[in-house]
């Protein structure tokens, strides 16, 4: 059976007109396209678990898929989908969503906690997640950073977690800010992002 | 009369109606255009080809050709018969994607193409169209099913195939059986609609089963040699939660049926069930045997694998219909089809070199109310066909409460991008 259709399919290849030669490699519109069904057209992921990417850095996407594909980061597809890219492919994509507008989520967020979160911000984490959340500014020049204000909640609570149970690294500097976090306190920051379109 | 050669008739017939209905030289619907699309079908393959044709390239007009003004989507529909959720949350329309990417939606039917004039024929006028996309979805064999028909068989063995009333007529059934009852489930040999998809429903009707009828029991008929998809998981999910209530029978295909009694037979055995979810073989929609797209196996539509193209030149194949090699017919295929499509029709149309494909195809199974796993992949074209790449994809180790979470996430997605 399987055998019949690849025959037919190679008699059809036959009859068509030639293709015109292919670009070797996917352009960065090509691959970064199929990415819109989990993370929303160009990015702008409408499902709270899956994070907006576009208007992300270049860099923070590129390095995001560079861990997910050494394992140093927990996922659920992405680390499987990351080895079947090349590296260079990485900031193709990158370029392409760092270009597209960060969408911010619309969703509910408890102003308690989001103003709790605010004031654990404002002394452990503008220094680097800059204008609560909007920018990231690498001021040591160390490792690149996502925007956070706006993301969506269910995936800040996910990430923040798997900080706190050690199943990532910390990039430089959030593990002296970690180890200064209370209980109750990422959940309070996670609201804080999230509260902030 | 075999199979293929009733299909190879049915086609002809579709053919001749085109021919006639061009030389009737219906009214045109829209002004004439030298630069349009016109997508048939509303689908995750079609809404998506409309709306990436014109994300990429505003200048070309895009008309999408539906019959109904919303659409019922398939995944998530085995939650619906294992009551953990409502179709309407299935349920999208069309106005958004139309007002937002400019797109005219045209409630209609196809009755006929007419690759030669390049018109579509409808009962509202016909429409001119540069290049064509056809997303049809797909049809059943049952002329492959002794004592099996389209329109009686289904109401009686649903199929819960395509979502919508067969859907809740399953869910009724189910609801209506007796604690105590058996459930016979039928699986058409490979390739069909969605891959995981049966063996998801067995989970998830067991896991109806098991709270609310513990003494029932689904006899699962399966033509292939083993579960299709995922087949590792859903086999510890059912051993670890649903042990003694799901007997999985391997090779065993369902060729006839006997309406009356609710029971159907393998040629070995006759088994009667109280309810049968009988899933026949499949094959494209009447639409692409209509536009004479359907290759020689009188069953799917061969593709050319890096611009979509089919058989006839200017007809352009996405979603479960065509055959895109090793890729899955599933909702995330299509949806990176019609995207691959529409870039490299783009191409086409620009005298531009189509650009290398590459796809991506993630779904997620839950196995009860909480928990689901994903599969995921990348395909590449390697020698005009389409492979799996070696290095990405798989499974995760086990089922889990966050991969339902995720697999919520990744539908409201899938969703919301087809629809707006």
């Amino acid at each position: 059976m399987r055998l019949r259709a690849r025959c037919l399919l190679l008699a059809a290849a036959l009859l068509w007109p030639a293709s015109p030669a292919l670009a070797e490699r996917p352009s960065a519109a090509m691959l970064s396209e199929a990415c819109g069904a989990c993370h929303g057209t160009r990015g702008a992921s409408a499902g709270p678990a899956t994070p907006i990417i576009g208007g992300q850095s270049a860099s923070y996407i590129a390095a995001s898929l560079n861990a997910f594909r050494d394992g140093r980061r927990p996922s659920s597809v992405m680390g499987r989908l990351a080895k079947g890219f090349a590296r260079d492919d990485y900031l193709l994509m990158g370029n392409f969503f760092a270009a597209q507008p960060f969408v911010p989520s619309r969703q509910a967020t408890d102003p308690a906690l989001a103003a709790r979160g605010r004031s654990v911000h404002e002394v452990l984490c503008e220094r680097c997640h800059a204008d609560g959340g909007r920018r990231f500014e690498d001021r040591e020049a160390k490792a690149p950073g996502p925007i956070l204000a706006g993301q969506w909640l269910q995936y800040l609570l996910i990430t923040l977690n798997e900080f706190i149970a050690r199943q990532r690294p910390f990039p430089a500097g959030m593990d002296e800010a970690f180890r200064q976090l209370k209980r109750g306190d990422a959940e309070a920051l996670a609201h804080y992002y999230a509260s902030r379109p | 009369m075999s199979a293929s050669r009733r299909s190879f008739l049915r086609s002809a017939a579709g053919l001749a109606l085109g021919g006639l209905a061009w030389r009737s030289r219906a009214q045109d619907l829209l002004p004439r255009s030298e630069r349009r699309v016109v997508v048939v079908g509303g689908g995750f393959g079609g809404a998506i080809a409309a709306k990436y044709i014109r994300l990429n390239d505003p200048t070309v007009e895009v008309v999408l050709i539906e019959r109904k003004t919303s659409y019922i989507a398939c995944p998530f529909t085995n939650l619906v018969i294992a009551g953990l959720r409502d179709l309407a949350e299935n349920t999208v329309g069309y106005d958004e994607l139309a007002a937002r990417h400019q797109i005219t939606v045209l409630p209609t039917e196809v009755t006929a193409v007419d690759p030669a004039a390049k018109h579509v024929v409808t009962p509202r006028g016909t429409i001119n169209y540069t290049r064509l996309v056809l997303s049809p979805g797909i049809d059943f064999r049952y002329d492959e099913i002794d004592g099996a028909d389209p329109a009686r068989t289904p109401e009686i063995m649903p199929h819960a195939w395509q979502a919508g009333e067969q859907t809740l007529l399953l869910r009724s059934q189910l609801e209506a059986m007796r604690n105590g009852g058996t459930v016979v489930m039928s699986i058409p040999l490979a390739p069909f609609r969605c891959p995981p998809g049966p063996y998801e429903r067995i989970s998830l009707m067991a896991w109806y089963l098991k709270k609310a009828k513990p003494k029932s029991k689904i006899i699962v008929l399966d033509a292939n040699p083993d579960i299709a998809a995922k087949s590792r998981l859903f086999r510890a999910a059912w051993q670890q939660m649903y042990k003694g209530m799901v007997e999985y029978r391997p090779s065993q295909k369902v060729t006839r049926v006997i309406l009356e009694r609710r029971a159907v037979d393998t040629g070995a055995e006759t088994i009667r069930g109280d309810v049968v979810n009988l899933i026949p073989p499949q094959k494209a929609a009447p639409l692409a045997f209509h536009a004479g797209v359907v290759g020689d196996d009188g069953k799917w539509c061969p593709v050319n694998q890096v611009t979509f193209e089919s058989r006839v030149p200017g007809i352009h194949v996405v979603g479960d219909a065509c055959m895109a090699g090793a890729m899955p017919k599933s909702a995330f295929s299509a949806n990176s089809q019609a995207k691959v499509a529409a870039l490299n029709m783009l191409a086409l149309m620009a005298g531009r070199e189509p650009d290398a494909p590459a796809h991506a195809n993630v779904c997620y199974s839950y196995v009860n109310d909480k928990e689901a796993m994903s599969v995921a992949g990348l395909y590449r074209v390697l020698g005009g066909n389409t492979v799996f790449v070696p290095q990405a994809g798989g499974l995760p180790t086990s089922y889990t409460e966050l991969e339902g979470i995720q697999a919520a996430s990744w539908f409201n997605n899938m969703l919301r991008e087809m629809s707006s």
